[in-house]
């Protein structure tokens, strides 16, 4: 009983952090219809620029304000050259790898291989139910309820939103419509990159952050946008499916930290084959069935 | 759906520039009397062999895998485990170590065949993810982080080494020109363009796809035991994305769905490789630097770059069969 509570409640944190990364990559898949492999680095990137903030301000709530907006400038950056090559998704797929594969390497080159722990903002533990939680995990949780919440509202009620909903119902009638595309793609993927720094500046400090976590998180937001259905903002739900597996292996095998990835990926493989359109897509016409 | 080929008269029709550079190829052991230029042709050649086998897939059937590595590194794995835990020689272990990456690409191909798109980029990147994650759970078998160490030579001497990896790369470089210079070459880039015209002709495009998933998981088998004794130390990262990236970038340089292609993207690659060695820590920068530089502004690859450059100055030279 103690156990599946524990389950329960570190699922319910780590899946709310997941929400906002994978809602961003869902909505530039759905928005721009690229796969932005660069999303993970916005992660990592966002917690290296809390830490070089730190060591040169060391104030805590100016660094994170600072990584967040350097890291959506970063997003802004990456848009650049994603737009020179939107024409074909394996260019996008190799260019966006090319970015993350030359930004690591140059955290390595500056920081050094070995991990790095940025401070908690709280530090201590609460009791939730009788299980021990770190006040740093509950604090990100809420952070991004609330980011979440905010989110989802300007999606519907500002023009902005509304524009990216037109966008990835019909790209050419929104066009028609009067609505700048490329304007409204490069806003999509410098919102990704603002959700997904706010999700690494709260939730990095209970990892350790090293460059390479950049593919983990990618593939991490990939799977959930997959399992979740393309597209659909409720999809990202499937977030607490992927963090329950995460948990469930740790508590189960001695080794399972090791596997949990690969677990979640069997699962998703499972499910695709059963599923292509994903747990809450819409189920697709006989002829799309081969997406 | 296959047409019967003379294999001499084949033989005849092969412009003799190719002849040439063959020739000169053999003549590399003679000529450089040194070990380690020598063990860098024999990764050029494996290069070639892995990055053909992904342009089969990528450039011709439209299946962009960025999980390749995946039959490559299973059947360095294979080898590595029978040749270090069972001291079995290479001969015995080569076909073990192919029938091991077959056996993974019709795993693989099962659900890749009927996914488009991004589902299939990200179903064959899943992959090596979780063969890595079990070989990450049993560290005492797979040896985890460090990988299997002491595997024993190819053969008794690099010069004999070379000429294997010679012989192995132009074999399977006139299997796979004749593979898709044939029928199934054709059906192939229907399937590229779009599946329901072959669909409409009668074409079972699932068994197409999963053969061509068969040779091509294959061919990247037998790099990847080729690999492993040359090297002779397999660790995770002959699976990773790294080495998937590396077979790609090698046919986005030399150009996709042209097979030549992948020894231009290769001679680029395994430059880097080797010789910017002498500045390290810069190696991967400028490495992914140029991909994107490629990706940016020379998305059509060299291959169309030679090619115009020979139909400039050459035209007279490939009527008389020097064209490449």
């Amino acid at each position: 009983m103690d156990m599946i509570l524990k389950l329960l409640i570190y699922t319910l944190i780590t899946g709310t952090v997941y929400c906002i990364i994978a809602l961003g990559f869902s909505l530039v898949f759905g928005v721009a219809e690229i796969l932005n492999l660069t999303h993970g680095l916005y992660y990592v990137l966002a917690g290296y620029l809390v830490y070089t903030f730190f060591v040169l301000v060391n104030n805590l709530y100016i660094a994170i304000v600072l990584a967040i907006v350097g890291t959506t400038v970063f997003g802004a950056l990456t848009y650049l050259i994603i737009y020179r090559v939107m024409d074909s998704g394996f260019k996008v797929l190799l260019a966006t790898f090319a970015i993350c594969g030359a930004v690591s390497e140059i955290l390595f080159m500056t920081y050094g291989v070995s991990p790095i722990g940025l401070p908690n903002i709280i530090d201590g533990r609460i009791t939730i139910f009788g299980v021990p939680v770190i006040k740093q995990a509950v604090l990100a949780a809420v952070v991004s309820l609330f980011v979440l919440s905010v989110f989802i509202y300007l999606l519907n009620k500002t023009d902005i939103g509304r524009a990216m909903k037109a966008v990835s119902q019909n790209t050419e009638i929104a066009k028609l419509s009067g609505i700048n595309i490329n304007r409204i793609k490069g806003m999509t993927v410098i919102i990704a990159a603002l959700l997904a720094s706010i999700a690494g500046v709260f939730y990095l400090p209970l990892q350790s952050m090293r460059p390479e976590l950049w593919m983990k998180i990618t593939v991490l937001s990939f799977v959930i946008v997959v399992l979740g259905g393309m597209g659909t903002v409720k999809g990202v739900l499937a977030s607490y499916i992927i963090a329950f597996t995460e948990y469930a292996t740790t508590l189960a095998f001695a080794e399972g930290s090791y596997v949990k990835e690969g677990i979640y990926l069997l699962i998703m493989i499972v499910i695709l084959m059963f599923r292509p359109q994903g747990l809450f897509g819409k189920s697709l016409g006989p002829l799309e069935v081969q997406i | 759906m296959s047409y019967k080929i003379n294999p001499l008269r084949y033989l005849t029709k092969i412009p003799k520039i190719w002849i040439f550079l063959l020739l000169v190829q053999i003549a590399i052991p003679v000529a450089i009397n040194n070990p380690y230029y020598i063990k860098i042709f024999v990764m050029f050649y494996i290069y070639i062999i892995f990055a053909m086998s992904w342009d089969l897939l990528g450039g011709y059937l439209g299946i962009v895998s960025f999980g390749h590595a995946l039959f490559f590194g299973v059947a360095a794995y294979t080898t590595a485990l029978l040749n270090v835990r069972l001291n079995w020689p290479p001969i015995i272990n080569f076909p073990l170590s192919i029938l091991c990456a077959l056996v993974m690409s019709l795993i693989v191909a099962k659900p890749s065949i009927r996914l488009k798109g991004h589902y299939l980029t990200l179903v064959t990147l899943a992959f090596p993810i979780i063969v890595t994650n079990v070989f990450f759970a049993f560290p005492g078998f797979f040896g985890a982080d460090l990988g299997i160490p002491g595997i024993s030579r190819l053969s008794y001497s690099r010069v004999v080494d070379f000429y294997i990896a010679f012989i192995a790369t132009w074999v399977i470089y006139f299997i796979l020109k004749r593979i898709i210079s044939s029928d199934i070459g054709l059906i192939l880039r229907a399937i590229q363009s779009n599946e329901v015209a072959p669909v409409s002709c009668g074409i079972d495009i699932a068994k197409v796809k999963l053969q061509m998933f068969l040779v091509s998981g294959m061919f990247a088998g037998v790099a990847g035991f080729l690999y492993a004794h040359v090297i002779k130390i397999v660790g995770p990262e002959s699976l990773g994305m790294g080495l998937s990236v590396e077979a790609v970038v090698i046919c986005v340089i030399g150009g996709i769905g042209t097979l030549s292609g992948a020894v231009f993207g290769a001679v680029v690659v395994t430059f880097i490789n080797e010789f910017l060695r002498i500045i390290e820590e810069y190696r991967f920068l400028i490495y992914y630097l140029l991909i994107l530089l490629i990706v940016l502004f020379f998305p059509k690859g060299l291959k169309f770059y030679i090619d115009k450059l020979l139909s400039f100055t050459g035209k007279r030279l490939r009527g008389k069969g020097f064209g490449l």
